[in-house]
């Protein structure tokens, strides 16, 4: 609740049916609980995985040191090319076969970010505590949600998937335990909801008097809203005026996507909210996880853009071959161009998300200057089903923790999961080993 | 990880040395290639002790001229071994190197530990003729010791090593000096390079001089054909048959992977 005091952590709005949690204002200093490291803000970690691996003749840059220009893939993030750090050499030795024979595309996601080996079943599932769960485990309890998972394609849970490796493997990129994965939230509005309204306060009736009238969730707290506004500074107003109208976009953009859905052909699987379009589908859940970023709701967050193996086809590209079939393409210049095309549209949608980071500040810095988030795939080449040189780009400076602007090249093997221990370090959360690590990377923070 | 029923592939040979200093690596890990080359073993780790970019370089050359799926090659960063040898410069001379800095090499005791961790239980001969930093390195690495445990057959120990690292488990083998005159001369092996005669080894021999310790080149022969020597009483005629016909040989085209009967 508002106070005259300086303003709670927890505080929400509050209305009839209705809460929304707030983004950080100054006006919670000094109830604002302090973050890992100096400056107050603290740092966001995200990984977006895309699958099938990635055409490295266009992603790897031509040499290590400051990143003046940018291969073909990551063209599209030139506005942020002092933003990002590409990592070369990293290595997930768990996502080889190792005597169990096929299923490149189950051990590496399973792999990705848990650095052990999956159990070759589709049932009986083992793999490893994913590390941003450890992270999760450890500070989400500051935050509402502990971490979030969301992606994009819809993948059963079960059966095989790969060669006798479980669906789980592909589908799933953060594992609570070892039998455990936390499925990815794919509908938008399923999101919305999950973090902006709460349901056991919004009942049914409620919900329907929404739909029907069209009345924003906002409305529902604007006598709250307004006495807010008139204990806030210019810069606090500001925060708000933004956080709120990003909340309305969302809004807009939910009832946007659920006209479209109505006018899809039936044959679609799933028309529940879920936009038809690919970049419309990424850009909303992106958006909601920048707010949720904002509001401190999370700050560990896993995106599995599609699910790894995916066949899905490029339609708004012009592309309707599956990936997944494309990456196999026997070194045919044909169906290589249309999977560098496919790798530069993940890339691009990526870029619009780094952009909406960048544009918001938190004292004096921007919101992708205090995260780090990881883009990448648990493939390299994904017509041989190489594991060594994993495409990794890291986004944002964590806080100041990462000197970005460079390609940072490693010696030939160097474990993944040596970043992920620097990164668990990054969060505030300290492990002497994880998965397959020989230690820490070197030189992230060469400053 | 193990898949019961499956294929099991040849007899690894982890293979860890300063390597570049003397003749007898040369010789054995001439002699490994070409065995592996008849699908006889498989090298699966090619590791220096030496902090040497030649070094570590002349791995990668034997490998491209034998073929078969490469690895990545292991260099210590430690200081030790910087200085170039005689050896080593007349193997690399002329050849193309494509190690030109350390990121082009692997941290060896990660590398061997993967190696390990792609092979059936008890498929595996460590050879080691250098320093133990490595192996070192290895058994401290974070679960490490279980895989080196189940996958290691034994650690053979030639050259200037005598003492396995502190607490290493399995069977370890400290291979007695053989006789000089186990390895044919210069001149019986020197024209069998025809088909390469800017071949490592035979540049080497060349300037190596004619006697040298034979230690790492019985290891080889003992790990690979068990039945045909043993260390405790080498058959020394038999062993210079196999060495003057398999040392110089081209290697023949990769075969599918078999195990040919020893």
């Amino acid at each position: 609740m508002i106070t005259r005091k300086a303003l709670s952590r927890r505080a929400v709005l509050r209305g009839i049916g209705a809460t929304i949690a707030l983004p950080a204002l100054d006006a919670m200093a000094p109830a604002m609980q302090s973050s890992q490291l100096p400056g107050g803000k603290p740092v966001r970690m995200a990984f977006v995985y895309v699958p099938n691996g990635i055409d490295m003749s266009h992603w790897t840059p031509e040499k290590a040191g400051p990143i003046t220009s940018l291969p073909r893939i990551l063209k599209p993030l030139e506005p942020f090319q002092k933003d990002i750090s590409i990592l070369s050499n990293l290595t997930h030795n768990t996502g080889r076969a190792l005597l169990d024979g096929a299923g490149d595309h189950g051990r590496c996601c399973g792999s990705y970010l848990t650095g052990v080996q999956p159990r070759k079943s589709a049932v009986d599932i083992q793999c490893g505590v994913s590390m941003d769960q450890l992270v999760a485990n450890e500070i989400g309890k500051k935050t509402r949600f502990a971490s979030l998972e969301v992606g994009l394609e819809d993948a059963r849970q079960a059966g095989d998937c790969d060669s006798g490796y479980s669906c789980a493997y592909t589908n799933n990129l953060a594992w609570r335990s070892e039998t455990q994965p936390l499925p990815p939230v794919l509908d938008p509005r399923m999101l919305f909801e999950r973090l902006f309204g709460q349901n056991a306060d919004l009942s049914p009736e409620a919900r329907t008097r929404q739909a029907k009238y069209r009345k924003s969730i906002l409305d529902y707290v604007r006598t709250d809203t307004q006495r807010l506004e008139g204990k806030l500074g210019p810069t606090d107003r500001r925060k708000l005026d933004e956080y709120l109208s990003s909340i309305r976009e969302i809004e807009m953009q939910l009832e946007r996507a659920e006209k479209d859905t109505r006018r899809i052909d039936p044959m679609m699987e799933k028309p529940y909210g879920i936009p038809a379009d690919f970049a419309e589908h990424f850009k909303l859940m992106t958006d909601m996880i920048t707010v949720a970023f904002q509001a401190d709701l999370t700050r560990v967050v896993t995106f599995l853009v599609t699910r790894e193996g995916s066949s899905r086809p490029y339609r708004e590209i012009g592309i309707p071959d599956g990936h997944h079939p494309l990456t196999h393409h026997m070194n045919k210049p044909d169906l290589m161009e249309k999977v560098t095309q496919i790798n530069t549209y993940h890339a691009t949608q990526f870029g619009g998300w780094l952009e909406k980071m960048k544009s918001i500040q938190e004292d004096g810095a921007s919101l992708l200057d205090n995260s780090m988030i990881v883009y990448g795939a648990g493939l390299s080449d994904g017509n041989k089903h190489t594991h060594e040189d994993l495409p990794t780009l890291i986004a944002g400076r964590a806080g100041g923790a990462i000197k970005p602007g460079l390609r940072r090249v490693y010696r030939r093997e160097t474990p993944m999961s040596n970043l992920f221990l620097s990164m668990m370090d990054i969060m505030g959360v300290h492990a002497e080993n994880f998965g397959d690590s020989t230690g820490r990377i070197a030189g992230l923070d060469l400053a | 990880m193990q898949f019961p029923g499956g294929f099991k592939p040849p007899h690894g040979i982890v293979f860890d040395a300063a390597f570049g200093d003397n003749l007898d690596d040369l010789a054995a890990l001439t002699l490994l290639m070409g065995l592996d080359a008849k699908n006889e073993c498989r090298a699966i780790s090619l590791s220096t002790t030496k902090e040497n970019l030649g070094s570590a370089g002349l791995f990668e050359v034997f490998q491209k001229l034998y073929g078969g799926r490469p690895v990545a090659v292991g260099m210590a960063v430690n200081g030790h071994g910087k200085a170039t040898t005689p050896i080593l410069d007349a193997a690399l001379a002329g050849q193309t190197v494509s190690v030109q800095s350390v990121l082009d090499t692997a941290e060896p005791h990660g590398n061997i530990r993967n190696a390990l961790t792609g092979q059936p239980d008890g498929n595996v001969s460590i050879i080691a003729t250098g320093p133990m930093d490595n192996l070192q390195a290895l058994l401290h690495l974070y679960k490490a010791k279980p895989w080196i445990e189940s996958k290691v057959k034994a650690l053979y120990l030639a050259g200037g090593a005598t003492k396995a690292p502190e607490g290493w488990p399995g069977k370890v083998v400290v291979v007695p000096q053989i006789d000089a005159e186990l390895m044919p001369g210069a001149d019986a092996l020197v024209p069998g390079f025809s088909w390469n005669e800017k071949h490592p080894f035979a540049q080497a021999l060349k300037v190596g001089g004619a006697k040298y310790s034979t230690g790492a080149v019985a290891a080889v022969l003992a790990a690979v054909r068990p039945n045909a020597f043993s260390l405790d009483k080498m058959n020394v005629e038999e062993a210079r048959k196999v060495l003057t016909e398999v040392l110089p040989a081209k290697p023949a085209p990769r075969m599918r992977p078999g195990r040919p009967p020893v």
